[in-house]
């Protein structure tokens, strides 16, 4: 018998340090690389996210707390169609299925709000945490939400939702770990149900985060006062309101715009450092959570595209049924936010015999779709902008460590809260203190201390209106229902079975004191004189019921016309471009159909295009003789029939034309001040360039580059074609089919975390600059839903995302609705009554819930 | 002979299969119990190395019947910016790795627990 050679020495110490080396990344997270062991692992590892990506054909589970059984079919979009007993029944099972197709989307957004994403991330989220600890966002949900009583629906419906979402990360198996948690080495937390109120805050924060207070005193600094309100103005030279004004056509305001002031870079460039403290908390969660929701808000607009207004665009309309081609009323809406995956939005019908039937979109973390239909009703919202956010510069005891604060001359005591952000396993990052006044928060501006009182803060029941929007039977009681709704304002647009059809801007407008009545300034905060006094009644709000014009419609732009109502509600509002598009064709079409309301969404004409089109090639034509290039740019600009569509080959020049054109126009709002590379401090709406082009002597025009020369505006005009064409050109070559519209504008839906492959892009749009669906340059915003709903007798109505139902990546049902999208076509949305009225054929799986005995 | 060699590959593999449904910390710790059973035999880590990766990859085939697989290399590539291929590669590798190895050092300890040197 001979022994077996031994191993040598050398190969047992390597064996034993690779040994060691692979345990270690097999077992640990490393460099931010998760554990290769639980990663990789055939069973439990992501490889089971292949077993997961389908569900079950048929499940029987069971919720506890759950009052009676629960059907659940899921069509072959992947939507469920929920068959309760109760509305709390309902939205447990809701809650049960957003939690198994979003949970990961859930956990991110509320950690964004309670500021304890570093926990989830890493140290990498601390700057954000610092901030939404500091804007107090979940602290202010959370004492609005213990103020709800025991049987509002805020409380009830967010217990049971929570029951259901609970339920699911109870029993999940390992192998159903959503990709995220396992790349990041983490484990889903209990929900609770005031989470709900956290997302209503988040969207608060998207919505309606005004800080054009903050961007002010830079503006002011570089032009002055006067010439800033011009700029800057309460009212859009433009009005073409919310509201109908009896006008058949947009009123062009046009007054001429004061020269600019002196100028003070040095204050300008301390005004822009202080701002940017602000404008931290929504770019920093635009870096970590979802980047183009937070440049959407209005707080970034300095950082806009030069090129016009933010390419934010909501839209919704209603067309009364002797406008329609069937005579049955029709709703459109399409709410534009930032495109991600997964979407921000989960089909969901919940149906619950004689007391709740709805179609909608929900938001995986609350219990009721906020744009939807049932079998009377029909709605959608757009984003209203109004100032709900005022900041008062407070007098403090200590600038270093205020304690106290005076309001009338005397002194009273901070708030203090004392937040603690933590990292990865607990580890304290920072302890923080934050002063509030009776106001809010306090935040830190340099020498200043400046409070800010903001109702999204206020903390309501955000539930109950929309299940009141959800139960209503008409547009009045609709209406009623949204009383109650207070932030983030909306444009509730709706239109009923009866054919009534209505819009309403609704929110809780704060009305100012008379010696402070512009929220769009810094307010002295030493006097409780300056505070706000109360708010807007819902008869007052911008609103319209059966308008003899036979229709509605709302586009973000001024609610109300200041000659109808002067009273203050915002400033700076977004250019009309859209509305004023979207009332033409509605003007002009007396049998709309719902595919001429599809077709509507995607509109490829900008209304803008029709103002500045023809001024850039009357200036370039002028000069196209002695100048080759000019007369190459006039060519080809007159060849452009003004749509926006993907083959177009013109398009593309005339937008970098515009681009350049606003660049050079507002040169005085760019700063270089300190040897800092050159900021432009804010860019004012298109509307207001449109407003100067009718001074074509305005000192506006000069170039500031070059000082003997005084420009007028055919000449910047000129300058903006040439430069256009140049840029252009060195980007795509000569004019030809690189030109093509298509290849420059692209939609983005980028994934929640920013991963690149978890993200779709180069995803083919219609549209741009003020068109009725504008792209914007990133391609991050977009119409993140679709909906047209025909009100006969029997509801019709489609729909389509940009996303899917799953937010399982490896899903097919992760992206697969982003090519229809896309396309622009709309799917059909099924809404049967019972169960068995949705066929086999198109059922995909189904969920019966059983309630613990 | 060959077929003793094969057979016995086999049977590990299913045993390692069922390790890791415990857990994947199970492999290399059935791996290295393998490499000290077989301290004897010279070829116990390589034939506990390809077990592994056969093991694995039984898995793998086995998760392929009930969903996309390619599509989750695709994604995980994606992600780790390698191709898919490489995404099984690294799997299998991993595998095989933590097994060759514990059994290599398990066998050694072994050997000179009995006082058969290295």
């Amino acid at each position: 018998m001979t022994r077996p050679r031994s191993t040598p020495a050398v190969t047992v110490v390597l064996a034993t340090i690779v040994l060691v080396g692979t345990l270690y990344v097999g077992g640990r997270s490393v460099a931010g690389a998760p554990a290769l062991g639980p990663l990789l692992d055939p069973v439990r590892g992501v490889w089971a996210l292949a077993r997961t990506s389908t569900p079950p054909r048929a499940a029987e589970l069971v919720i506890p707390g759950l009052g009676s059984d629960v059907d659940v079919r899921f069509d072959e979009r992947g939507v469920p169609h929920i068959f309760a007993h109760t509305v709390a029944d309902a939205v447990r099972a809701l809650g049960y299925v957003h939690a198994r197709d979003r949970l990961f989307q859930m956990e991110l957004q509320t950690r964004a709000v309670a500021g304890t994403l570093a926990e989830l991330v890493g140290d990498r989220a601390f700057p954000v945490d610092r901030e939404a600890r500091a804007q107090g966002l979940a602290d202010a949900a959370m004492r609005g939400y213990e103020r709800l009583g025991a049987t509002a629906p805020g409380r009830i419906l967010t217990e049971a939702y929570a029951d259901g979402v609970n339920a699911y990360v109870a029993g999940m198996t390992a192998a159903e770990l959503p990709l995220e948690f396992r790349l990041l080495g983490a484990r889903p937390q209990a929900w609770k149900s005031e989470y709900t109120a956290f997302l209503f805050a988040r969207m608060g924060l998207t919505l309606a985060y005004s800080s054009g207070e903050l961007r002010r005193p830079a503006v002011e600094a570089l032009i002055g006062r006067t010439a800033a309100d011009a700029l800057f103005p309460v009212n859009n030279p433009i009005q073409e309101p919310i509201q109908p004004n009896g006008q058949r056509a947009p009123r062009l305001d046009w007054k001429p715009i004061p020269p600019p002031g002196p100028s003070n870079p040095a204050a300008a460039m301390t005004a822009l450092a202080e701002r940017d403290a602000h404008a931290r908390f929504v770019a920093a969660i635009g870096g970590v959570v979802d980047a183009g929701m937070a440049r959407a808000s209005h707080l970034t607009a300095a950082d806009r595209d030069q090129t016009d207004d933010v390419a934010v665009g909501s839209n919704n309309w209603a067309v009364a049924p002797p406008r329609t081609a069937a005579g049955r009323a029709l709703l459109a809406g399409d709410p534009h936010l930032a495109l991600t995956l997964p979407s921000i939005w989960y089909e969901a019908h919940l149906v619950v015999a004689d007391s709740l039937d709805v179609y909608g979109v929900t938001i995986p973390g609350a219990p009721i779709p906020p744009i939807g239909f049932n079998r009377d009703v029909a709605w959608s919202v757009t984003n209203t902008g109004a100032d709900v956010a005022d900041y008062f510069l407070e007098a403090v005891d200590d600038v270093a460590r205020p304690r106290r604060y005076s309001v009338d001359g005397e002194w009273r005591p901070l708030r203090e809260r004392v937040e603690v952000v933590r990292g990865k396993g607990g580890r304290v990052i920072a302890v923080d203190t934050v002063l509030e006044t009776h106001r809010g928060p306090m935040l830190r501006n340099g020498a200043n201390w400046i409070s800010r009182r903001w109702t999204v803060t206020d903390g309501y029941d955000a539930v109950a209106p929309f299940l009141g929007a959800a139960t209503s039977t008409s547009v009045r009681e609709l209406l009623a229902a949204t009383d109650a709704f207070l932030a983030p304002a909306q444009n509730f647009v709706s239109a009923d079975r009866g054919g009534h059809i209505a819009l309403r801007s609704t929110g809780r407008f704060p009305v100012r004191a008379r010696s402070a009545n512009r929220g769009d300034v810094l307010i002295d905060g030493s006097a409780s004189a300056n505070d706000w006094t109360s708010w807007w009644t819902p008869a007052e709000y911008p609103q319209a019921y059966d308008p003899p014009q036979g229709f509605v419609a709302s586009a973000n732009q001024q609610p109300k016309d200041p000659r109808v109502d002067p009273r203050y509600l915002g400033w700076d509002w977004p250019s009309p471009w859209r509305a004023m598009r979207i009332n033409q064709m509605l003007r002009e079409d007396s049998a709309v159909t719902p595919d001429k309301m599809r077709r509507m969404q995607t509109d490829p004409v900008s209304a803008q295009t029709a103002h500045f089109l023809p001024a850039f090639i009357a200036a370039a034509n002028a000069a196209a003789d002695r100048d080759p290039v000019l007369k190459q740019a006039a060519e080809v600009l007159s060849a452009w029939d003004g749509r926006l569509v993907g083959e177009n080959t013109q398009s593309v020049l005339y937008d970098a034309a515009l681009g350049e054109l606003a660049a050079r126009t507002w040169d005085e709002l760019v700063v270089t001040a300190g040897g800092e590379r050159p900021r432009r401090v804010d860019t004012p709406q298109s509307a207001i360039l449109l407003q100067l082009m009718q001074e074509p002597d305005s000192p506006w025009w000069d170039d500031r580059a070059t000082p003997n020369v005084r420009e007028r505006r055919d000449d910047i005009l000129r300058a903006s074609v040439t430069a256009a064409w140049q840029r252009v050109v060195a980007r795509l070559g000569p004019p030809g089919p690189n030109w093509r519209w298509g290849a420059s504008r692209h939609a983005l839906a980028r994934h929640l975390l920013g991963i690149a492959a978890l993200s779709r892009d180069s995803i083919p749009v219609t549209g741009g600059p003020g068109s009725v669906a504008p792209s914007s340059g990133d391609g991050n915003h977009s119409a993140s839903w679709r909906m047209v709903v025909e009100l006969g007798d029997e509801v019709r109505a489609w729909g389509i995302y940009p996303g899917g139902q799953s937010g399982n990546p490896v899903s097919r049902r992760y992206d697969e609705f982003i090519g229809r999208w896309s396309a622009g076509t709309l799917d059909t949305l099924r809404f049967p009554r019972r169960a068995d009225e949705l066929d086999l054929g198109v059922t995909s799986s189904t969920i019966r819930f059983r309630g613990v005995p | 002979m060959t077929r003793r060699i094969a057979l016995r590959t086999l049977l590990v593999s299913l045993a390692f299969a069922a390790a890791t449904v415990i857990g994947w910390w199970a492999l290399p710790v059935s791996a290295a119990a393998f490499g000290a059973m077989t301290s004897r035999d010279r070829s116990g880590p390589i034939v506990a190395g390809i077990a592994a990766m056969i093991a694995w990859s039984g898995l793998l085939l086995y998760d392929a019947a009930f969903g996309p697989v390619g599509t989750v290399a695709a994604t995980l590539g994606g992600i780790l910016q390698i191709r898919p291929i490489a995404v099984y590669m690294l799997t299998l590798a991993f595998a095989g790795l933590v097994a060759l190895c514990a059994a290599i050092v398990a066998r050694s300890a072994a050997r000179l627990t009995r006082g058969d040197g290295l």
